[in-house]
């Protein structure tokens, strides 16, 4: 079960819909303010931080850096820049945990977000598959 | 400066690093400003949004940092909306009191933010 949190500033119920749709039994997803989110983070009641803003790297994570600090936190998407599976890997693979993108970007954002997080999950429960 | 319901966010932006001095009391200025203006009180649930996109959209200027352009659908959407008018004057003067004289790609994103508080007041 990855446990996600949606945060951030837009489009919360949009996010937290396709993580239901994604992820279906393998998650468990809330919507909170910004700093409540990252607080359920750094409390251990969520695994991931999702949020979004209309540049990626103001309202989707400010209130995740003040609680979490920068090195758990990380912009996937901005304006122009789509979402990169690679440097999503290596985020997740890092152990960041606060993940912003921008409004324009949910789908795409969201839907690699929950196959690098799902796969991590699949892994870490069975070590010998990967 | 008497304290603010909106303080406690900016007091977090800038303790952790995100914002500093200058734009923690410029942005504390805008909140005051749009009070003023619009005789609506700010909180974290009409204005979380508006006031931490602000304070970290100022930063980036301070910096003289760029973002990338608003998509041209969205910005049309901006420009559309019945609060943009307002919303532009509100915001030059603010850029005004900055000394911000081209706010670059930031501008269309402050507009937006401005635009969507403006049509989330209870009308009066």
């Amino acid at each position: 079960m990855v446990r996600i949190i949606v945060g951030g500033q837009m489009e919360k119920a949009r996010i937290a819909d396709l993580v239901r749709k994604l992820g279906g039994e393998r998650v468990e997803v809330q919507v909170k303010s910004d700093l409540e989110a990252a607080m359920s983070v750094k409390r251990g009641e969520a695994d991931c931080y999702f949020g979004c803003c209309a540049t990626g790297g103001g309202g989707s994570l400010a209130g995740a850096i003040a609680i979490l600090g920068y090195g758990q936190c990380v912009s996937v998407s901005m304006p122009g820049i789509a979402p990169d599976r690679n440097k999503i890997e290596q985020a997740v693979a890092e152990g960041k945990k606060a993940f912003g993108f921008t409004d324009g970007h949910v789908d795409s954002a969201v839907a690699l977000l929950m196959e690098v997080l799902l796969k991590r999950e699949a892994a870490l429960k069975n070590p010998s598959a990967e | 400066m008497k304290e603010h319901a909106m303080d406690f966010r900016l007091c977090l932006l800038k303790e952790s690093g995100q914002i500093g001095d200058a734009v923690f009391e410029q942005v504390r200025g805008l909140v005051r400003f749009l009070e003023k203006c619009t005789g609506a009180e700010l909180n974290e649930d009409n204005s979380a949004m508006l006031v931490t996109h602000f304070a970290v959209a100022a930063e980036r200027l301070r910096r003289g940092e760029d973002v990338g352009a608003m998509e041209d659908t969205a910005r049309r959407q901006v420009l559309a909306s019945p609060s943009c008018e307002r919303a532009a004057f509100l915001l030059d003067d603010w850029l005004a009191e900055l000394n911000v004289l081209d706010a670059g790609n930031e501008r269309d994103f402050l507009l937006l933010h401005l635009c969507v508080f403006l049509e989330n007041l209870p009308e009066t």
